[in-house]
């Protein structure tokens, strides 16, 4: 009779022991599929946040120091070049007259004043960049975003197109504040076409709100334009072209990690006087988004590991007990002239055979609970994302970790089972198989 | 020349008192041998000897004229030698044919019929089995394996008088039939009173005896 059908017999006649044998070990399998996959899945989401909201850093010029730097094209490009930048943002923030828009009406609208017609617009190369939207205060409805191709586009709030009766593709004029202007160049002060692209909603204001606040000053009324169209305005007024971004420019960084060593190689640039300009790094984000899916990934792999090494001795300590009880199949085996090694292999074999059925068995729950655990620690990052972040944003991505069971995954706790099992199995019959089959004999009569 | 042979073979725990001493016998196929001796005067130390399950401290084990080494003795009992025990030892969570399967090279259920179980018991759990049924199965388990030597320790020690007629009788015609070289330690004299040659043992000495 060979070793695999004495290992399958053993199995099938003593079924309370394979019962019990198989669910510790589903228990184990479950448990440390479940901590390997966690940690994959957290593993991937810090890959993920650090792809999409990645680390960034603005150049601004320093208006607090009076001589403030200028963030111009060649220094964008010369930035660009440096490597290491998946994208950029040039900023501009001035004020125009909405000729034939109504704003949302404030204190300037109570007062019967001009400016309830002046309003903030937000130059961006590319909108979806701007903080804006990155982190979630606004959320573009309809439409689209703005790109660096465009010139003369506007994404307004949803409050402001509903007063005015405006929805993607129509047009609004806007001309810039006469006041801003000096007498000799009022009369330049023409009108511009800007065409709707994308409709925004203000998730949650940022600038401070009451009933005295300026039209200018509420977030609904806020207009995100292309930085060509203000150029081409303020240009036309200046009568030159401009080549500078008023507000700065936020440069994006491929990897959050290499972010500091970016920034610094920009600061050792000696053809400008950094002392002109803010250079503000922002990765906070990634951070702290990253920081409780680091601290998960960290946890789980550390129990997978304690998991494993207490299942290794837990299993050690079941097959050992049972095995003393099978000295004496031990002795009639090696007295028909079984080999050690052929018993060794039919011990490890049943203990394997036991094993695959409680992987198939735990790949099923583990898939099962997957959903249930991902929503649970998502819900749980996000309710520590509640204290400790302050963007929304991060509870979205905490709330989104997806765990799943891979093949990788099944590989990996496959190779630990196979580890556990041999090292278990082995380690209790080694004891009993080193006893001399004269002793065993003894005993036994 | 017998099939298994002892040449000066002793065994002892110290030397100053030899379970086995200075023993020689040949042990020929188609035989039964009866060893009968009281309990600790060394006959079951004997058997192990004879097994291959133990080395002698001195002298020599010879199967077919070759010694017996260390490295040989696992290559012996499965190749050379079936053992029967008093308590029959068979695997408990296996049938009679599955027992007897471990072994066999050839088909199990006719040796078992022919030592009179049926095949409904032969197909049971070993363990729903009588004490006499369990030990016809571990003799046809030793038949089956086609080993030359049958070497059985107190083999009817657990079965009642008839019943221990019935194996004796099953080893004799193992012994007769199959070709076999069968040594069968025991106290019992009614055993001895069927075997071709009967030997006592005293002291670790072994001595032939009349018939």
């Amino acid at each position: 009779m060979g070793t695999g059908r004495r290992a399958f017999l053993y199995l099938m006649r003593n079924k309370k022991k394979t019962m019990i044998l198989l669910a510790v070990l589903t228990v184990i399998f479950t448990l440390v599929l479940l901590c390997t996959a966690i940690g994959s899945a957290a593993g991937s989401s810090v890959q993920k946040l650090r792809g999409q909201m990645g680390g960034y850093f603005k150049i601004e010029p320093d208006f607090s120091q009076g001589k403030f730097g200028t963030v111009d094209d060649a220094l964008v490009q010369k930035v660009k070049d440096a490597g290491g930048i998946k994208a950029v943002n040039g900023m501009d923030i001035q004020y125009f007259m909405t000729e034939d828009l109504e704003l949302l009406p404030g204190r300037f609208t109570e007062e019967g004043d001009a400016k309830a017609k002046l309003t903030r617009f937000l130059g961006n190369t590319d909108s979806s960049r701007s903080e804006y939207f990155m982190l979630e205060y606004n959320s573009l409805t309809k439409g689209r975003h703005i790109e660096p191709k465009d010139s003369g586009k506007a994404v307004i709030s949803d409050a402001l197109a509903e007063k005015n009766n405006l929805s993607v593709g129509d047009d609004f004029l806007v001309r810039m504040n006469e006041e801003n202007l000096p007498e000799e160049k009022k009369e330049l002060a023409a009108s511009h076409t800007l065409e709707i692209v994308g409709i925004y909603h203000v998730n949650s204001a940022q600038v401070y709100q009451s009933q005295n606040a300026a039209e200018c000053d509420m977030e609904e009324n806020f207009i995100f334009t292309d930085t060509a169209f203000i150029r081409k305005a303020y240009g036309e007024a200046a009568e030159t072209e401009l080549d500078r971004y008023t507000a700065g420019a936020a440069f994006f960084v491929e990897n959050p990690k290499e972010l500091d060593q970016i920034m610094g190689t920009v600061l050792e640039w000696e053809d400008y006087n950094w002392e002109d300009y803010a250079v503000i790094k922002n990765n906070k984000t990634y951070e702290d988004s990253a920081e409780p899916l680091e601290k998960l990934s960290g946890l789980v792999a550390m129990m997978a590991a304690v998991i494993s090494v207490v299942s290794a001795v837990m299993l050690s300590l079941i097959l050992f007990l049972w095995m003393r009880e099978r000295v004496h199949e031990i002795g009639i085996y090696l007295s028909v002239g079984i080999q050690k090694k052929g018993l060794l292999g039919q011990y490890i074999l049943e203990s394997l055979l036991t094993a695959a059925a409680a992987f198939i068995l735990a790949l099923a729950i583990a898939f099962a609970a997957s959903g249930v655990t991902g929503q649970m620690i998502g819900k749980s990052l996000s309710s520590e994302g509640e204290t400790e972040m302050s963007l929304e944003r991060d509870q979205t991505e905490a709330a989104e970790l997806k765990i799943r069971v891979g093949a990788a995954e099944t590989a990996e706790v496959a190779g630990i089972g196979i580890l556990i099992v041999l090292l278990s199995a082995g380690a209790a019959s080694v004891t009993a198989l080193r006893l001399q089959p004269k002793d065993i004999l003894s005993k036994m009569s | 020349m017998g099939v298994l042979e002892v040449k000066n073979v002793s065994y002892y725990y110290s030397k100053d008192r030899k379970v086995v001493d200075n023993v020689s016998e040949s042990f020929e196929s188609g035989k039964m041998y009866v060893i009968l001796g009281p309990s600790g005067c060394g006959k079951t130390t004997l058997l192990s000897l004879l097994g291959g399950l133990d080395l002698p401290k001195e002298g020599q084990v010879l199967f077919e004229g070759r010694e017996i080494q260390k490295k040989e003795m696992e290559e012996h009992r499965r190749s050379h030698i079936s053992f029967v025990f008093q308590n029959y030892n068979l695997i408990d969570y296996m049938t009679p044919v599955e027992n007897v399967e471990l072994t066999a090279k050839e088909d199990a259920l006719p040796i078992l019929e022919k030592l009179g179980l049926s095949k409904d018991e032969a197909k049971r759990n070993v363990m729903k089995l009588s004490g006499g049924q369990q030990q016809r199965v571990a003799i046809a388990r030793a038949l089956a394996s086609g080993n030359p030597v049958i070497l059985a320790d107190e083999p009817t020690g657990n079965l009642d008088e008839d019943m221990a007629k019935e194996i004796t009788g099953i080893f004799q015609e193992a012994a007769k039939e199959y070709g076999k070289c069968v040594i069968i330690v025991s106290h019992s004299s009614e055993v001895a009173k069927q075997a071709d040659v009967v030997f006592e043992m005293s002291h670790g000495k072994l001595n032939r005896a009349e018939v």
